[in-house]
């Protein structure tokens, strides 16, 4: 039998991570470890209890989620910190590009539901995009233009081999062309030998990166 | 005082008039005479038109000065009524009468001046000796007094202009101090409605984060309840304690929102209606107000919409008309429901200012009328304002009247405005 799924829950009301532990708890392949408020102390109790999801609301008692998941980065690495979910009340398109920037996998709120939570620990426990790049291209051209230029990313962009460089230089051509029909045709699991390469959790994040540092730019 | 001066029409000119001809007639009686006397009270009548039949004070003016030419009489006191003639057309005639009657003064000015400098029987006395005057000395006396004729006449023309401009634009001392007291009230108001809001944006996201939990609770509730139904059970009573809290916290912001209400923004009633007519004269429009019937109690949100209409076509009155534009709010209690009229001649007005090639206003066509019964005037105001007309059973039409501006007129049924026709007032 596979092992479970190990899975830490972090939210300010202790009523809604009660009723997210036994939605989660009642899935065979799932298994709470951890839950807790979000304090700053929990950083270093999630380090260390092997989780494998995290499920992050944005109200925590240490501040934003988003904040206390990139503090979680850098303490533990990009790599290593383990694929997270954001919760919210309301689906905001800020509070998405934001999550998605920081790594999140994905924003989850109340209306997609309890099976809605399952579907997508299940998908984040196995590493899968949950966007398309069309969806990616529609939410940063709803948001306005934000450049914050990474050079330790740009330089290691800029050092790729050849053959990787040619995916980047596709979906760079892609992206320009702001054809949707071009851009949904995209595959965006193509770009997962490069996340290997880089300091980014997933392909999501790698294309939002870029777009930040001006590397998807028109030159 | 001046906006009593505005909003009386006939009284301050015959006040005027009446001072011009008693002082400065009496005075030309005294010296010269009935026929000087004539020519002051021309003079004097003419204030009483400065506002209306503007025609009839250059008339009266022109009358003045062909008195004193024709019967070459010496120069008449009740010329001093000139320049104060000028200062009154400045300040209170319509255009193109203000210029028009301003040129008239200026001849009026002038035929005194002419009177003087080529009056025969006057000449020079200096140091007690008479001078002949021959013709250059009279030129030259005339154009000197022509000068200083133009310039007083001119002067005070310009007074009268400012004086109006300042008091509409500026305003009163009076005008000054209520704005500052409204301002200070509605700062006040809006202080306590942004303090309102916060507690009402800070209990709607209690609110948000119950019903999160509730839902997530009624979750975790079904999914666990087939294999743990304790665990159901435990996720039920938690649902029970959001569910209260979040109705506590509605509770509250019903309370916030209801107060405030109560408080600072009571609905405003058909007796209102005054204090809005001088609100909007305060901005250039003239509402008269009028009641024909005999009143009955209305339902207090049939009265906030009727409010509400007459409202909004003011609004729409002063936003696209002229200062000076009249507006006429006329209601009509009627046995079987009520009627508002509001009708402006804002039109009127515009067509006034601009004169047509033979210096008259423009015309209107049969073509303007046809346009005017054909047309359908809309507009997302007036949208708003028949749909709450609407919602009373009522009906509401705006029509053009051609060459005076536009008449809004509003139906309400009994049924519709809940009147109780028994409790009359």
């Amino acid at each position: 039998m596979a092992s479970k799924i190990r899975i830490g829950l972090l939210d300010t009301d202790s009523d809604v991570r009660l009723g997210r532990k036994l939605v989660l708890s009642s899935q065979p392949k799932f298994e709470v470890v951890f839950d807790s408020d979000g304090s700053t102390e929990d950083l270093e109790a999630i380090e260390q209890s092997l989780i494998d999801v995290l499920v992050i609301d944005q109200k925590l008692s240490s501040g934003a989620g988003v904040s206390f998941y990139s503090s979680l980065r850098k303490l533990t690495g990009v790599k290593q910190a383990p694929p997270a979910l954001l919760t919210a009340s309301f689906a905001q398109p800020e509070l998405l590009l934001d999550a998605l920037q920081e790594g999140f996998v994905d924003l989850l709120t109340v209306e997609q539901g309890a099976s809605g939570l399952v579907a997508a620990v299940l998908k984040a426990s196995s590493g899968a995009n949950t966007h398309s790049l069309s969806t990616i291209w529609e939410l940063v051209s709803s948001q306005p233009p934000y450049r914050a230029v990474d050079l330790n990313f740009v330089r290691l962009v800029d050092k790729l081999p050849q053959r990787l460089a040619s995916t980047l230089k596709k979906l760079k051509a892609v992206w320009q062309s702001s054809d949707l029909a071009k851009i949904e045709k995209f595959e965006i699991d193509s770009l997962n030998t490069l996340v290997a390469r880089l300091p980014v959790s997933n392909s999501v994040e790698l294309i939002l990166a870029m777009n930040r540092s001006g590397l998807l730019d028109v030159e | 005082m001046i906006r009593w001066i505005q909003n009386r029409n006939w009284l301050p000119e015959s006040a005027l008039a009446a001072f011009v001809f008693l002082v400065l007639g009496g005075l030309d009686l005294a010296t010269q005479g009935v026929l000087a006397m004539l020519g002051s009270l021309a003079i004097a009548a003419s204030f009483l038109f400065v506002r209306r039949l503007n025609f009839l004070a250059s008339a009266l003016v022109l009358i003045a000065s062909l008195i004193q030419v024709s019967f070459s009489l010496l120069p008449i006191f009740g010329s001093i009524g000139i320049a104060l003639l000028a200062f009154v057309v400045g300040a209170f005639s319509p255009k193109p009468w203000r210029e028009i009657n301003f040129v008239v003064t200026i001849f009026g000015g002038l035929a005194f001046a002419a009177n003087v400098g080529f009056n025969p029987t006057l000449n020079l006395v200096v140091f007690g000796e008479l001078f002949q005057l021959d013709e250059i000395g009279r030129v030259v006396i005339f154009l000197t007094l022509a000068l200083l004729a133009l310039s007083l006449v001119s002067l005070s023309w310009i007074l009268g202009q400012l004086l109006m401009t300042r008091l509409v634009h500026v305003g009163t001392e009076t005008d000054r101090l209520v704005y500052e007291e409204k301002q200070l009230q509605l700062s006040i108001e809006l202080a306590e409605q942004s303090k309102r809001f916060e507690i009402a944006r800070d209990i709607n996201e209690a609110v948000v984060q119950k019903l999160s939990s509730v839902i997530t609770n009624a979750e975790g509730g079904i999914y666990s309840a087939k294999a743990n139904p304790e665990a159901g059970l435990r996720a039920l009573e938690k649902v029970l304690v959001s569910a209260r809290g979040a109705h506590t916290e509605l509770r509250r912001l019903f309370d916030i929102i209801n107060r405030g209400t109560a408080v600072s923004t009571k609905p405003p009633t058909l007796e209102d209606l005054e204090s809005l007519a001088i609100s909007m004269r305060e901005t250039g429009v003239d509402v008269s107000i009028s009641h024909f019937g005999k009143r009955f109690a209305l339902d207090q949100s049939a009265e906030l919409a009727i409010y509400r209409i007459i409202f909004e076509a003011l609004k729409n009155v002063r936003q696209h008309n002229p200062k000076g534009t009249r507006a006429a709010v006329e209601i009509s209690w009627l046995e079987n429901g009520l009627q508002v009229i509001i009708k402006d001649n804002g039109v009127e007005i515009i067509r006034r200012a601009s004169l047509g090639p033979n210096g008259l206003p423009l015309p209107y066509e049969a073509k303007d009328d046809l346009d005017a019964l054909l047309e359908k005037v809309s507009g997302p105001g007036l949208t708003a304002m028949r749909e709450r007309a609407e919602s009373f059973g009522g009906s509401l039409e705006v029509q053009r009247a051609v060459g005076i501006g536009f008449t809004v007129s509003a139906m309400f049924p009994a049924t519709g405005v809940g009147v109780n026709l028994d409790s009359a007032s």
